[in-house]
């Protein structure tokens, strides 16, 4: 077998156009053309199929549209992304020639779609990607990880290698060093297997949180007493004014029946007005500048204080709904710890209590940029909207005063009463009604002790000083061991997705902390630069897969696989199993099942649970089964608001807390940094790095967004995606005019932590004083020159600093300074 | 003259360009070609005065536009070898690549940017509304590929009931070839005029329309 | 001046083969004066020196074929006539050609009487002013506000004009015919000529770039085109003035020679504005 030396891909690899082998250059009809009798025909014909009102255009079955040779493939997309949507492969001659997806043409935008998205429909520029890996890789001798030079191996050697490795890490270090690193980039019922193996072996050190969701979903519990989930957006088609913070969701979730659709429906129908509070008029907004109303980033909990300040003042609270449902709006409701002490949320917003500041909207003006009086309207407005929806996504909390803001955003509906009523939601993220399939059964892992999703690099730098009073390890008083074997799958989360770059760098390329990284994929990305081993992964597309999911309605897709092995891929599942065997406990890991047998287990299993599934087969044929919310719209706390007493919530007071007594325990109990400043209240904390702490050097806020070039770094290597969909830092024409920059120079970013370069985009859609960039551009720099990275990941400038509670990923908290470089 | 046309819902599309790659991906286009483009039309201000507020009267607003199979078609007209004619049973305009020269007259004269010459190929290019589908009684690939149902597809009549003749900026007015787009405009949405520019907005997003 | 990079084929058919048709309008001034009344030796070396705006014209359709994506398939440029501008240009390219060609090989052979020498020149003479207004007006296309102007024909015509009685005084002074001609009314009718060609130009280049700078959108453009639009008209006026000099006073072939230059010169640098400035009224 031949030996090849494979380089990750040099800065902006050749672009080699994307033609599918096999197939010519030009548009080949698909079928014979049938013949209208001239013009005349035409029209008959045309008058003929379009006797109504609109246009049928009926999607034809697969037999009667298909070449005799070529055939039709349902799978499914299965990247980050709860979209999953549909894909319907044209398969011919062992090779995708063409994607196109589940649609009707019928002219009701509420029948459920889940059509793919532009890279759902770019999947072909992805697979035949020429930086796909095709076979087991191991870090070239004599290179440190980073360099991204790799030899090609046999899989006898990869799997050799693997698990001896781990059986040695376990056996020296025990399991608590070895650590399976958050990643996402797969998504179905059989992709993530790993726990799995790890489990059998002895578990694994854990992680709780996410890079999307760490602060919310930490501080949710404190509020509702669980991970509570939001109502649907099409809830908000009953409001008579919905609120949104921090979102984009026509760019977060593209597909055609999840929020990209539902947002643009439920925009189409509301009554009510709709306020979308961001720093920059996201794609969400096109066509509808009325919605913009532009904040500066990070303080969100700033402009709600104020709002709560007015909604006081003008008696337009629901003091009702606070005292019966709500702790610690007021004195009135105080726990017995806290009483007494002007510790109530309305101590805070009128000054009576902490900072003893009063959050009027003039103290909210020069900190949000919102103008006073636009607050007081805007207060007005609120007071009196019934109902009132708000949803928050994800970008609010994703920074330093994350808990607290995303906390803060919830009490806008609590002020005047506004939840688990028709038309209002709970102030977190919308909801979902989904058809959720079991996956595999991880199993139980004998290791308790977890550290935040964030924490990796830390633990693999000073693991031992890592602590449960100040470092959020949980189950755990400390770490006993560094993190010594790393398991990357299917994601990007150790350089490219992970903050502070330069600073990753420096550790993971130490092989002496962290002894052994194996990594599988399906291409080479920068995280894969830090493996030891490589794995070739293939798509889910390409194999049989199974996936439930759901934005308003619900849907399941049941994949089949087009075509065999290429080359050496190999399934996770299957590279899994060999390593199982290698150590020992395959039949444990497999239980005697193929991955086909574990897909129709599974799914036998959810359907004991939900009758009204079709059978498999009939799950195959179809593709994609649909379902919509029998109830229209799911409401979030509807039980609550109807019985609070008997569906009392497990918070401590049983109530939605506002003052929440846990948290101040937790408080006294833990260690914070000063400019922290943590309360058990959703306060307006300025973020370290954000509009308020911008300093000479560094004058800019730099915040990031999703970009529907990529699913974060997912696509990012593929050149058809990234014509037109360029890598730009969005700056406000009243920072680039003394600047000198104009759109289309190249400038560069750069604060204490790195340097970044891209091209420029002056626009009027930011708010001056900030900048931004679309966030999971890929990593390229010369990490032993000038580091200065040129693809224009911001993630090279962001800190790697901790949030206070979920110690997450505060990764839109920076600062830093722009300037034209050509 | 024509048979068909498109319609495009300015008020539910989000820019996301699903139907220009859903186009590519079926015409097998690499690099440096889409027959199918969205442009991002903007315009206003942003301003923040001395003591941090903020105002703005900013808008954007996207247009996606492929072909619109012209009733008076410029690049049929300039044609020097007749190449760029109507498909005798749908009406809609295509390429005739074996007597097209490749001059780029169809790409110079058309003001929404439909035909480019593709030099490999040696001839001109563009949407040509799939017209082997909707002999077959089915949509162009784009009309179903957009997540928000913003694109639309069908004779004349019926496009003209859902909206008005293209005459939205930053396309030139209607009179110039008659296209056969309809466009529910979006509030923000300008009227077309010669020349653009005069409305203080511009076409934000140049590098990301072929 | 993206547009004019993107079109330096057609920039340098434009400039070649107006140039060239417009000398036979120059040697057909110089009919009357008794051009083709000089001695054998003379008329031979006129004959071959017509090689000159053969060539031009020549290498200006070769450099237009290279502008095509498929060349071969060239001649289905003439399906279009009366519909297409372009097709209507080729035409009259093609008849200009022809007979340029049918008029020189049939000279070199010493056999062509001095009547019908008169009449083809003659012919030559008002074909190449119809082929140069044709290359103009070849992009007469509605869509295009900057290039659907009499503006276009007129600065092709100008080329046409001032550029002919350069190459042409380069051919009448290397044939050593100059003296013989240049009669008084030669003189007048020559300068007259050039006036005529230069102001056509330099009114066609100028009224373009105030058609532009009327768009709005097309600032950048138009600021960008502003250098070489200076750089083409100040060229244009050198190359007259070096014309009205070798004709007025005594010629040298040197300086004749240098006018060509800088009027082939300046004519492609004008033409690269003319694409430079290419704008539709849409996107």
């Amino acid at each position: 077998m031949e030996k090849h030396t494979h380089e990750a891909p040099p800065s902006n690899p050749a672009t080699a156009p994307a033609r599918t082998p096999g197939l010519g250059g030009a548009a080949v009809s698909r079928r014979s053309l049938v013949k209208a009798g001239g013009a005349l025909g035409a029209l008959a014909l045309a008058g003929g199929m379009f006797g109504k009102v609109v246009p049928r255009f009926v999607a034809k079955t697969p037999e009667a549209v298909a070449d005799s040779k070529e055939r039709i493939v349902w799978n499914h997309c299965a990247i980050n992304c709860p979209g999953r949507c549909s894909l319907k492969l044209h398969v011919k001659d062992d090779e995708i020639v063409q994607v196109e997806t589940y649609a009707v043409d019928d002219d009701d935008i509420d029948s459920v779609q889940p059509r793919a998205c532009l890279r759902g429909r770019s999947y072909r520029a992805w697979v035949y990607d020429p930086n796909r890996i095709n076979y087991p890789l191991k870090r070239a001798e004599g290179t440190k990880r980073g360099e991204g030079k790799f030899t090609q191996i046999s899989w006898d050697e990869a799997i050799e290698l693997v698990s001896s490795n781990l059986k040695r890490v376990i056996s020296q270090y025990g399991n608590e060093a070895v650590y399976i690193n958050y990643a996402t980039g797969v998504s179905s019922s059989t992709g993530r297997s790993w726990p799995r193996l790890l489990n059998i072996l002895g578990g694994y050190l854990g992680y709780y949180g996410t890079y999307s969701t760490a602060e919310i979903n930490w501080i949710t519990p404190y509020i509702y007493g669980s991970s509570g989930a939001g109502s649907t957006i099409s809830a908000a088609a009953e409001a008579a004014l919905v609120l949104v913070f921090g979102s984009s969701p026509c760019e977060t979730r593209q597909g055609g029946a999840v929020s990209n659709h539902d947002y643009v429906a439920m925009r189409e129908k509301t009554k009510g007005k709709v306020y979308v509070f961001d720093y920059r008029y996201s794609d969400s907004m096109m066509g509808h500048s009325d919605t913009w109303v532009p904040i500066n980033p990070g303080t969100d909990a700033a402009l709600v204080s104020a709002l709560a300040y007015e909604l006081i003042s003008t008696n337009l609270v629901d003091l009702d709904f606070l005292h019966t449902y709500c702790q610690g709006f007021d004195e009135e409701t105080m726990p017995e710890s806290a009483q007494g002490k002007n510790l109530s949320y309305k101590d805070y917003i009128m000054g009576t209590g902490y900072d003893r500041i009063a959050k009027t909207p003039e103290w909210a003006e020069p900190i949000t940029g919102i103008p006073a009086n636009r607050i007081r309207e805007l207060a007005h407005e609120i007071g009196t909207a019934k109902p009132l929806y708000v949803v928050q996504g994800w970008g609010s909390q994703r920074r330093s005063n994350g808990e607290l803001t995303a906390w803060a955003i919830c009490m806008l509906p609590l002020l005047t009463g506004q939840i688990g009523l028709p038309g209002t939601n709970n102030g977190l993220r919308e909801g979902s009604y989904a058809i959720n399939l079991d996956t595999i059964p991880a199993g139980n892992n004998p290791v308790k002790t977890q550290i935040s999703v964030f924490s990796m690099v830390d633990a693999i730098e000073r693991g031992p000083e890592m602590t449960e009073m100040r470092d959020g390890v949980k189950n755990a008083e400390k770490l006993e061991v560094g993190i010594k074997f790393v398991v990357n799958y299917a994601g990007n989360c150790i350089t490219n997705q992970n903050s502070d770059i330069n600073w990753v760098h420096d550790i993971m390329a130490d092989d002496t902390k962290c002894e052994f990284v194996v990594g599988s994929d399906i291409v080479m990305c920068d995280s894969m630069k830090y493996c030891d081993v490589i794995l070739p992964d293939i798509f889910r597309l390409e194999q049989e897969s199974m996936i439930g999911t759901g934005g308003d309605s619900a849907y399941m897709i049941a994949g089949s696989r087009p075509y065999g092995q290429k080359h050496e891929r190999k399934s996770a599942y299957e590279a899994i199993s060999l390593i199982a065997k290698a150590l020992g406990v395959e039949r444990d890991f497999t239980e005697g099942k193929t991955e086909g047998d574990w897909i129709k287990d599974l799914y036998e299993a959810a359907r004991s649970k939900d009758d009204t599934l079709p059978t498999l087969t009939a799950a195959r044929e179809m593709g994609v089964f649909c379902r919509k919310n029998p109830k229209g719209h799911t409401i979030a706390l509807e039980a609550y608001r109807k019985d609070p007493v008997g569906k009392a919530l497990s918070t401590m007071s049983g109530k939605i807390d506002i003052y929440s007594e846990e948290l101040a325990d937790y408080i006294a109990a833990h260690e914070f940094l000063p400019d922290d400043r943590v309360t058990a209240i959703p306060t307006y904390v300025p973020e370290w790095y954000g509009v308020e702490t911008t300093t000479d050097q560094y004058p800019l806020a730099l915040s990031g967004f999703h970009y529907r070039g990529r699913i974060h770094s997912s696509w990012g290597g593929v050149e058809l995606l990234k014509e037109l969909n360029p890598q730009e830092l969005w700056i406000n024409p009243a920072d680039a005019g003394p600047r000198g920059i104009e759109s289309g120079d190249t400038v560069r970013a750069s604060n204490e932590f790195g340097a970044m370069e891209l091209l420029a985009r002056v626009t009027p859609r930011i708010v001056p004083g900030t900048v931004a960039a679309p966030q999971g551009a890929w990593h390229d720099a010369d990490m032993n020159g000038d580091r200065i990275d040129r693809g224009g990941n911001y993630n090279t400038l962001a800190t790697h600093r901790p949030s206070p509670f979920a110690k997450g990923n505060p990764q839109h908290t920076n600062i830093c300074q722009v300037e034209k470089t050509g | 003259m024509s048979t068909y046309g498109f319609y495009f819902d300015g008020t539910r599309c989000t820019a996301c360009k699903t139907c220009v790659y859903a186009c590519k991906d079926k015409n097998d286009l690499g690099l440096g070609f889409a027959y199918r483009k969205v442009f991002e039309y903007t315009g206003g201000s942003t301003n923040r005065d001395g003591g941090g507020a903020i105002s703005t009267d900013c808008f954007a607003y996207s247009v996606s536009l492929s072909c619109n199979h012209c009733d008076d078609a410029v690049c049929i007209e300039v044609c020097p070898t007749a190449a760029m004619h109507r498909d005798p049973e749908t009406e809609l305009v295509c390429v005739d690549a074996k007597v097209c020269i490749g001059c780029g007259y169809c790409a110079l004269s058309c003001p929404y940017r439909a035909p480019k010459v593709d030099r490999e190929k040696g001839h001109s290019v563009k949407c040509d509304g799939c017209h082997h589908l909707v002999k077959n009684d089915e949509a162009p690939v784009c009309v179903l590929a957009c997540p928000t149902r913003a694109l639309g597809f069908g004779t004349i009549p019926d496009m003209q009931a859902k909206g008005e003749q293209a005459n939205i900026a930053p396309l030139p007015t209607k009179e110039y070839t008659k296209p056969n787009m309809f466009i529910k405009p979006s509030k923000d949405a300008l009227p077309a005029a010669l020349p653009a520019g005069t409305n203080n907005a511009f076409i934000a997003n140049p590098l990301e329309v072929l | 001046m993206e547009h004019a990079y993107a079109e330096l084929p057609l920039a340098a058919f434009s400039t070649l083969a107006s140039i060239g048709a417009g000398v036979f309008v120059a040697l057909a001034l110089a009919i009357p004066g008794g051009l083709f009344s000089s001695s054998p030796e003379k008329l031979k070396k006129i004959d071959r020196l017509t090689a000159i705006p053969v060539l031009l014209v020549g290498v200006g359709f070769i450099a237009a074929m290279f502008h095509l994506a498929t060349p071969l398939n060239a001649l289905n440029a003439l399906n279009g006539v009366g519909r297409s501008p372009l097709t209507n240009e080729v035409v009259v390219g093609l008849a200009f050609m022809v007979v340029a060609l049918a008029y020189w090989v049939a000279a070199l052979t010493g056999r062509l009487g001095l009547g019908v020498r008169k009449a083809l020149v003659s012919v030559l003479a008002v074909l190449a002013v119809f082929f140069a207004g044709f290359i103009g007006l070849a992009y007469a296309i509605p869509t295009i506000p900057t290039w659907n102007t009499p503006f276009a024909p007129a600065s092709m015509l100008g080329y046409c004009l001032l550029g002919g009685s350069l190459f042409g005084l380069l051919i009448l002074q290397a044939a050593d015919v100059l003296k013989d001609v240049a009669s008084g009314s030669f003189k007048v009718l020559f300068v007259a000529l050039g006036l005529l060609g230069a102001a056509a130009a330099v009114i066609g280049t100028l009224g373009l770039f105030m058609v532009a700078g009327g768009i709005e959108a097309a600032g950048h453009q138009v600021a960008a085109a502003l250098p070489w639009l200076v750089g083409s008209i100040a060229g244009l006026v050198l190359s007259l003035a070096l014309a009205v000099i070798s004709v007025v006073r005594v010629p040298r072939l040197g300086v004749v020679a240098l006018g060509c230059l800088v009027v082939l010169c300046s004519v492609f640098v004008g033409r690269l504005v003319f694409y430079a400035l290419y704008i539709t009224v849409g996107v």
